[in-house]
């Protein structure tokens, strides 16, 4: 699987390889991507941003903007991760509609694995807090990543939010300043991990 | 200290990295009292950006790990009476126990300037400031969202009219008066190639005096534009006419003599010179992302209309980056025309200092002197980063001109300015814009 994009690309661009990404380490995900032929571009509805994708049986590259030649255009409100997106051309393409749909969306692992995963990517980076105890308020269930003792940064929520947080689908001060997150923590601590979670969903680490 | 006796008030201003001024208007007494440090600001004051979003992702040892102050340590010898009964100081940016931000742009511009004098030379330098004025008060222009705005004077494009200065002449009379009563030296202004755009011209000064008089005289064309109800901005490109500049003009001095000059030379550059021209050659990527700070001033490096696109110096040369004059003692300098209209005055010196010290610390030789216009050239020719990002990774790889202007200045810069790049994708910059966006008018259009 060969995914390109412009290392100075747009956030957008950015985020949708990296997605992609996580969708080609899944077996049969990357079975899927390598048959893909079509061209596609995302377009946010909350900003100017878009994407093109284009898919050449394993061969993917991104670019910004929406090129005149995509058969498939999703619109859909990069704010809002419930929000129904707008599809235009899934009638025509109807087959690399729903795998693009499969492709774009990748699946991801329980919160304490993809917490697990993030440490991993973010824990050894200067100036990040030496300790993490992540709580999930559904069951209060919690896991500490670092040092023993007590923790440096503290971050609780619910499973889902907790997922899309350590999964790379969310910045994690967005969900924190919003409420969907509540966090124990110092302002250094809050903005070097808010920093790695950037890097994270923009696909460093991956 | 010996305040005169009609001072009732003190206004502390200084200048963030982002450039904006920001302060406090002090009683008499309390400025007294706060003296030495001076007045206290929240820390955060320098971890915003020009919405007013926290700047978050990285972090420096200046900044206090919950929410902590700085205090503005006044500078008196640069207080001067604005109007009846109100003072302005000028201040650098301190920790709690006196200790300079290594952000606060004019303490990096002196840090510049002393590790300059550790290798035994003085500079003088002086900014060709540019902006455009408007007939609109900054009410109305928002109103207007900065769009279809009138221009002050003739809508013509072409430079130095004296008829469309005349029509000019409410707003810069008055701040040539008043730029005269608080002391604060110019030189000329003239109506320039933009609709409603104008030139000031500075007087050469040291470098901190330099960026003083620079940010004073931006300030003073504000609140005259205010007091008349009209508009002025120093963005790099606000309409679709000719940007905004600020050529910066500098030279060297050793012992009271020209540093730059040598009649024993073939081409009366002295060895220097040479190294100084070779450094700002060297470190002009890294240097760029200080000179052409924002989004918008990208957008005023187009050929053939005045913005240098290459990496290039030539003798007496307007379309290089760097014009160089070395004539005669008297006129020999350097003119930096890398600057954009919205360039941080003290944070453009510091970087084009930073260069030429690179320069003569490692003996750099300049490449070839460029004789022929530095537009429209093939691929071969150096080109320039073409966007903030772009600029952003070539300062983080040149370590010896992060070293001059200092590290820590050097990181902030990068993470801020790819910041400003987030912050324009993500939050309704249009990034398929081929002109000005309503973004960047927002975003700089009053605070530039």
């Amino acid at each position: 699987m060969n995914i390109q994009c412009a290392p100075d690309s747009p956030p957008i661009v950015l985020g949708t390889a990296a997605r992609l990404k996580r969708s080609a380490a899944v077996p049969s995900l990357a079975r899927r991507m390598e048959k893909m032929k079509g061209v596609l571009a995302l377009r946010s509805s909350a900003d100017k941003q878009s994407v093109t994708v284009r898919f050449d049986r394993g061969r993917i590259t991104l670019a910004s903007g929406v090129a005149d030649d995509a058969g498939l255009v999703i619109t859909l409100d990069m704010n809002d991760a419930n929000a129904k997106p707008k599809v235009q051309g899934a009638a025509k393409h109807l087959a690399f509609a729903l795998a693009a749909a499969k492709v774009l969306e990748p699946p991801t692992k329980s919160w304490q694995e993809e917490a697990k995963a993030f440490w991993e990517f973010a824990g050894d980076w200067p100036r990040m807090p030496k300790s993490m105890l992540v709580v999930c308020t559904d069951d209060h269930a919690e896991v500490q990543f670092g040092e023993t003792g007590a923790p440096e940064f503290e971050l609780h929520g619910t499973a889902k939010d907790l997922t899309r947080v350590f999964s790379g689908d969310a910045i994690v001060t967005e969900e924190w300043l919003s409420g969907k997150l509540h966090g124990v923590a110092t302002l250094e601590h809050a903005s070097v991990l808010t920093g790695r979670s950037i890097a994270w969903v923009m696909g460093q680490g991956r | 200290m010996n305040l005169d006796d009609s001072i009732r008030v003190v206004r502390t201003e200084g200048a963030t990295p982002d450039g904006p001024l920001i302060g406090k208007y002090l009683s008499r007494d309390k400025f007294e009292r706060s003296l030495p440090i001076g007045p206290a600001l929240a820390d955060f004051a320098f971890a915003y950006d020009l919405a007013g979003t926290p700047q978050l992702g990285w972090w420096h040892d200046w900044r206090r790990p919950f929410l902590g102050d700085v205090h503005q340590r006044p500078d008196l010898d640069t207080l001067t009476v604005i109007r009846p009964g109100v003072a302005s100081v000028l201040v650098d940016f301190v920790d709690v126990d006196g200790t300079p931000l290594p952000v606060c742009p004019r303490s990096v511009l002196k840090a510049v300037v002393a590790r300059l004098a550790a290798n035994g030379y003085t500079a003088r330098a002086a900014c060709e400031i540019e902006g455009m004025a408007f007939t609109e008060s900054y009410a109305e222009a928002k109103a207007k969202r900065f769009r279809d705005l009138t221009p002050l004077g003739a809508p013509h494009a072409l430079a130095y009219l004296t008829h469309d200065a005349y029509r000019m002449r409410t707003l810069f009379d008055e701040v040539a008066r008043r730029l005269d009563a608080i002391g604060i030296p110019w030189e000329a202004w003239s109506a320039e190639a933009a609709p409603g755009q104008f030139e000031i011209n500075l007087p050469a000064q040291d470098p901190v005096s330099a960026a003083d008089t620079a940010v004073r005289v931006r300030g003073v064309c504000r609140e005259v534009a205010v007091d008349l109800g009209m508009s002025v901005t120093f963005m790099a490109k606000p309409t679709e006419s000719y940007g905004s500049g600020m050529h910066i003009h500098h030279s060297l001095q050793k012992d009271g003599a020209s540093a730059f000059y040598d009649e024993s030379s073939p081409d009366r550059r002295s060895a220097l010179m040479r190294n100084w021209i070779g450094g700002l050659i060297a470190t002009m990527p890294a240097a760029h992302a200080f000179l052409t700070p924002t989004i918008n001033s990208y957008r005023r490096m187009v050929g053939f209309v005045a913005a240098p696109l290459v990496v290039s110096w030539g003798e007496d040369n307007k379309s290089t980056a760097l014009r160089v004059i070395s004539r005669s003692e008297k006129l020999a300098r350097v003119e930096h025309r890398l600057g954009a209209g919205d360039v941080n005055p003290y944070l453009g010196l510091a970087a084009i200092l930073a260069g030429g010290i690179v320069g003569i610390e490692q003996a750099i030789e300049p490449p070839e002197e460029l004789r022929a216009l530095a537009w429209g050239l093939p691929d071969r020719y150096p080109y320039l980063p073409t966007s903030i990002v772009g600029a952003a990774d070539a300062l983080e790889k040149d370590k010896a001109f992060a070293d001059a202007i200092g590290p820590v200045m050097a990181e902030h810069w990068m993470h801020t300015r790819r910041w400003e790049w987030m912050m324009f994708h993500t939050t309704g910059g249009d990034p398929e814009a081929q002109s000005v966006t309503d973004w960047e008018l927002e975003r700089y259009f009053e605070l530039m």
